[in-house]
């Protein structure tokens, strides 16, 4: 889904180099982060493969950037958790402090019914 | 007392008011990473050039790059594009602009589109455009 929203992004781009210049190739290469700070290994490799870099380094450049991907999703759901907790106190006048009870965030597979 | 009921991808999403500055910020600062660190990793006789978008960077900027005319002229693109780009939906941020001259519209969107990366190989005629999503 996510890489069809990038192909979607860049579809103009690619569509209208290819028309413009036909001697040349165009080819997008996304990389995908899910959600939850997952990467999948063999599409990374795969990426990188085209772009030339270091078979030896490969493992080492997967690491680093699943580790920036958590790091970042990380500062996104306390970003995300500290603006919901301001609210709750602001709504409850700080009746409740944990807010774990109160958010339930859901993976995109789950349904919308759960109660 | 509210309950929230939010998604991964909402919460994950520049689409959220609230979560914009935060998502954006997090996905410049992951790109960077692995911008460098892919440059830094390249093979040595590597023909592949990472351009290097800076902030203002978009494809106007881009086609002012000798490198890049070489691949086509400015007049071709924005001719090829406006017919892709008029193709494509007209958000409701953007409609305003959309009446007021559509032809324009559509090459302005054009030349203002930015992709996280460029990379051009000019030995293989090859032009690679990176997108983290």
């Amino acid at each position: 889904m996510k890489e069809a929203g990038a192909n979607e992004q860049h579809k103009s781009i690619i569509g209208a180099l290819r028309a413009a210049a036909l001697r040349w190739e165009f080819e997008q290469i996304n990389f995908v982060m899910d959600n939850c700070g997952s990467v999948v290994e063999s599409d990374f490799y795969t990426e990188l493969k085209k772009l030339d870099v270091e078979e030896k380094k490969k493992d080492r450049l997967f690491a680093d950037h699943v580790t920036q991907v958590c790091e970042a999703h990380n500062r996104v759901i306390v970003s995300f958790l500290q603006q919901v907790q301001r609210f709750v106190r602001a709504t409850t006048e700080g009746l409740r402090e944990n807010i774990g009870h109160n958010v339930d965030v859901w993976g995109d597979g789950e349904s919308n019914t759960r109660s | 007392m509210p309950v929230w009921r939010l998604k991964h991808s909402h919460i994950n999403s520049a689409g959220c008011k609230g979560m914009a500055t935060i998502v954006t910020a997090a996905h410049h600062s992951v790109w960077r990473h692995l911008y460098a660190s892919m440059h830094a990793a390249q093979k040595p006789k590597s023909k592949l050039k990472i351009v290097t978008l800076d902030k203002e960077g978009n494809m106007s900027t881009l086609w002012r790059r000798e490198e890049f005319l070489r691949i086509c002229s400015k007049k071709d693109l924005a001719e090829k594009a406006q017919d892709i780009e008029g193709t494509m939906i007209v958000k409701k941020s953007q409609e305003t602009r959309y009446n007021l001259d559509p032809v324009s519209f559509f090459v302005n969107r054009f030349w203002s589109r930015r992709p996280d990366g460029v990379t051009i190989n000019k030995a293989l005629q090859i032009v690679f455009i990176l997108e983290l999503k």
